[in-house]
């Protein structure tokens, strides 16, 4: 039972936690999707489709400098591993972001080593 | 063929009816379809495998849950949704969780929309988190009911919102109130 109110910083990570382990675990989904009953390709469609509108938050966040170095590292890590992953999610039929939506964190991957960009940013806009 | 089976097929095809446009259903007619499926619950025989974080949750019922654990939707759904993402108030049981789903379906106040997803038909209920807001929750809630399963599929917050159903890999949504 839930028992505690988490601050920003731990629902960013939350967020992060949740699409990292689908990325993790998505050839073993595949592997194992056409044995998977109807439900529960259904669900894990839907609650995929739902989880990586967090990547529009983590862009947000990181335009407004509120992300922390760790979690700058992560959503490169993340946006590398979406692309990646981008045929396998497709092949399944699950939600893979418009390039246009993704196009706004090229900047972000293309800097590579993104620890503290964002609060970097946050200073030169002070 | 047992009455609730029946019920079941008759409601399923008015889903299907409703989404292929093939007829309009009258008011009496989607009253019946969402008392159905406010009482159609997450399949019990079902099994899920756990996905991702909630490897290492107390079970309702006692016990940690195990990676490679198959478990009831109910509980895979109230672990990730309640105790896990926080949606729903603190304190929510997982009686409360699946409470609040029937009210919702139940709710004359809510949304009802049809529409087809990996190719099935599924009716979707819409409504205002309101009171089961939790902590980290969203100001809109959705219960998906799934024709060929029969049961709800899920029942989460809405991150984005009303775009988070139309424009992530449901197709021909025909909205019914």
């Amino acid at each position: 039972m839930a028992t505690v109110t988490r601050n920003r910083e731990e629902h960013t990570n939350r967020d992060f936690d949740l699409i990292e382990a689908m990325l993790d675990e998505l050839p073993e989904i595949a592997a194992r999707w056409a044995a998977l009953s109807d439900g529960e390709r259904a669900s894990v469609g839907l609650e995929w489709g739902n989880d990586i509108g967090a990547i529009a938050q983590f862009l947000a966040d990181h335009q407004r400098g509120y992300l922390t170095p760790a979690q700058e590292v992560r959503l490169v890590a993340v946006l590398r591993r979406l692309r990646q992953g981008r045929s396998l999610l497709e092949g399944l039929g699950l939600y893979y972001p418009p390039e246009a939506e993704l196009a706004a964190l090229r900047p972000v991957e293309a800097a590579g080593t993104p620890a503290g960009s964002s609060r970097q940013a946050r200073g030169r806009r002070a | 063929m047992a009455e609730v089976e029946r019920e079941e097929r008759a409601v399923g095809d008015l889903i299907v009816a409703a989404g292929s446009r093939a007829r309009t259903l009258s008011g009496a007619e989607l009253e019946r379809v969402l008392r159905h499926v406010a009482r159609a619950g997450f399949d019990p025989h079902a099994r899920e495998n756990v996905r991702g974080p909630i490897v290492g949750l107390t079970r309702p019922a006692g016990g940690q849950v195990q990676r490679g654990d198959r478990l009831p939707p109910a509980e895979v759904h109230y672990l990730r949704h309640v105790v896990y993402r926080q949606e729903w108030p603190v304190g929510t049981t997982h009686a409360g969780y699946l409470a609040s789903i029937r009210e919702v379906v139940e709710d004359p106040a809510s949304r009802v929309l049809v529409g087809r997803y990996q190719g099935a038909w599924q009716l979707s209920v819409v409504r205002e988190s309101a009171a089961l807001r939790g902590p980290e929750g969203f100001p809109l809630l959705l219960v998906d009911y799934r024709v060929t399963t029969g049961h709800w599929v899920t029942a989460f917050q809405l991150r984005d919102g009303l775009a988070g159903i139309t424009a992530r890999g449901r197709e021909d949504i025909t909205w019914l109130r």
